[in-house]
């Protein structure tokens, strides 16, 4: 469960998060949409611990992150979109391993974990090849095996499909379907309103730092009488 | 700080790292091979210019009519061979003769007369051949001077010891129970290159790993996902510094490799007849080792302030270049008389203090600014460099 309240950010005299307000509930996916530099990258990186909020305060699973971050990492996921940020030189299986030395997994669970994932990603063929020559969908799903080696109890995707092709966004689409099966708590920030509607359960509106509306997207449709591209450019004020 | 995540990311790293070509190259193939390389291709090059030397010298001769003793005493000296062409100048700027000897007027005449008579050797500027070919020549004429000088004292009654007074000869001064530190010449080339080597090869080593851990996970896009991993932001840092030093390590330790295969090969071209007392290794190890842990922190912090590999290389190329600049500075300096600011000079000392334990010479007060500077830098170091990777804008950089 992500609870945030009045979550502020400056970077340097600009704020950059006005103070933000959401709740993503177990097994819910939040869609975070907002257009380039209107905080959504900033806000998953506060939540990730990555950065340090200047005001407000985020709590991940009853544990505040300005006070527990390790405790937070070990307990989320976190997927790019682009380029994958996978180690070229290492196997894929070393790529997913190291990730999971380093969230204190045991060596036995880490070797069970990655014959699991193998398989659910079809990856058991490359698993032991570097991963240099991989293609973008090859490298995409040991991405997403390296994010959730662990298997956290949170995911946080941060436009996972931009870049990629009608396959590997397909990738990450059921991808998420299946944290949510699974549980998962999931914020999933993108431009692509057909990708929203198709995987969001709730959406939250960002602008200029400040959440404008948010909601479940049939409670938003009918308030507006829009589908939510529409809702999307008149809330952010490009119609 | 957890020392299983520092020890799982130095692992992985080194890993990373050692897979990578550009590692093998420059922290290992250069510094393996460049000296022997260097001093091999010098051998030969040397090899050739003595056998063309050694082979006969051609020369031309512009007596301006004259009919004079020397002609006919250079012509039968052996290796000599005087060439009659049209254009003497010509000759010499073909590399047909090798130098030119121009008899002054009268010349035969002064000779005879007991005046000095005038002969100039023109050679060509650019040949380093006809320079040294010039050498031989003048040493012919000087035989023939010294034989027309005996028989002009003879003629007077005069033995030659009386025109030398003094005979010099030279010797290195050696204190008692201290051996000779070998050849002069070896001496000032080993005090010159081994403190160039021990501040430069840390970079030569270290920086493909430097580049490839800072600016390059931020280029592959790995950085972010790092971060959020369960390993604190201390532990990820310690564990690339680690990496970087050890193959900064590995770049001292296989150029030094490369300069003793070198004195293997090319003997003649870098003679290894030099001592270091245990003593003096041991201070060359421990002030090397603190450079390359000063220069991995340094690196590391420029790594990842840069966006790019290739703004990081930007930003890195330079410092080879104020590496160098100590070594230069002191090339000339009186080891003997240095003054105790300078140690307090950073790398300038570090420099210094290396060339004063090659020779022999333990200043417990050197020792001691240089080392305490040496260790306030590297904990400035890695302060800079823990500093940087805590900082935001420099991690977010983009």
């Amino acid at each position: 469960m992500i609870e945030v309240k009045g979550l502020k950010k400056y970077f340097k005299d600009v704020e950059a998060l006005k103070g933000i307000e959401f709740h993503v509930g177990k097994g819910e996916v939040l869609g975070l949409l907002g257009e380039n530099g209107a905080g959504k990258t900033t806000t998953l990186r506060i939540l990730a611990t990555m950065l340090k909020p200047d005001g407000g305060t985020i709590v991940l699973n009853g544990k505040n992150v300005v006070e527990h971050p390790q405790e937070i990492r070990k307990n989320i996921g976190i997927l790019f979109g682009g380029e994958s940020g996978i180690y070229d030189r290492l196997t894929a299986r070393e790529n997913i391993a190291y990730y999971g030395e380093l969230n204190d997994m045991s060596k036995e669970d880490i070797k069970e974990r990655i014959e699991h994932l193998a398989k659910i990603f079809n990856m058991e063929e490359y698993i032991d090849r570097r991963a240099g020559k991989f293609s973008k969908g090859m490298k995409q799903k040991v991405a997403i095996a390296r994010s959730i080696i662990h298997n956290p109890s949170i995911m946080l995707f941060d436009e996972p499909t931009s870049g990629l092709d009608v396959g590997g966004a397909r990738i990450i689409q059921q991808f998420i379907q299946t944290c949510k099966e699974e549980g998962k708590t999931v914020i999933f920030s993108s431009h692509t309103m057909s990708e929203v509607e198709k995987l969001c359960d709730r959406v939250a509106i960002i602008h200029k730092g400040t959440i404008v509306e948010s909601g479940y997207i049939d409670d938003l449709k009918q308030k507006y009488e829009k589908d939510v591209e529409d809702l999307f450019l008149e809330l952010v004020g490009e119609k | 700080m957890n020392y299983k995540h520092i020890s799982i990311v130095f692992k992985k790293e080194l890993k990373d790292i050692f897979r990578d070509k550009r590692t093998w190259i420059a922290g290992v193939l250069i510094p393996v091979l460049v000296f022997p390389l260097m001093f091999y291709l010098m051998g030969i090059g040397k090899t050739k210019m003595e056998s063309n030397l050694q082979n006969d010298i051609h020369i031309a001769i512009e007596a301006k009519g004259q009919e004079a003793e020397i002609i006919g005493f250079i012509e039968e000296m052996e290796g000599i061979i005087v060439m009659k062409p049209e254009d003497p100048y010509l000759a010499l700027e073909n590399g047909e003769v090798k130098t030119v000897l121009v008899l002054g007027d009268n010349f035969q005449e002064n000779i005879v007369n007991e005046k000095p008579a005038e002969i100039k050797l023109m050679y060509d500027e650019v040949s380093s051949e006809s320079s040294m070919a010039s050498s031989v020549v003048e040493n012919a004429i000087r035989a023939y001077s010294e034989g027309v000088t005996l028989t002009r004292l003879s003629k007077l009654g005069i033995t030659p010891e009386v025109l030398q007074p003094t005979v010099i000869s030279w010797e290195a001064y050696v204190p008692e129970g201290q051996e000779s530190k070998g050849d002069g010449a070896v001496l000032m080339m080993m005090t010159f290159l081994l403190p160039f080597l021990l501040m430069l090869y840390p970079v030569v080593g270290g920086m493909p790993a430097a580049i490839d851990l800072g600016s390059g996970e931020k280029e592959r896009l790995s950085l972010e996902p790092l971060l959020s991993t369960g390993a604190d932001r201390l532990s990820i840092l310690i564990g690339k510094y680690l990496t970087i030093l050890l193959a900064s390590v590995i770049g001292v330790v296989t150029s030094l490799g490369g300069l003793v295969a070198a004195s293997k090969i090319s003997p003649e071209m870098m003679p290894m007849g030099f001592k270091i007392s245990p003593l003096a290794l041991t201070i060359l190890i421990s002030i090397s080792l603190l450079i390359a842990m000063m220069l991995s922190g340094i690196m590391l912090s420029i790594s990842v302030f840069a966006k790019s590999y290739k703004e990081a290389g930007t930003y890195l190329s330079p410092i080879t270049i104020i590496l160098m600049i100590p070594a230069y500075l002191t090339m000339f300096m009186d080891l003997k008389r240095l003054s105790t600011p300078l140690f307090f000079v950073p790398l300038l000392n570090a420099v210094l203090l290396m060339k004063e334990v090659l020779v022999d010479i333990i200043n417990p007060l050197h020792i001691a600014i240089t080392f305490s500077m040496c260790i306030a830098l590297v904990v400035a170091s890695l302060a800079f460099t823990k500093y940087m990777f805590s900082k935001e804008s420099v991690i977010f950089r983009s």
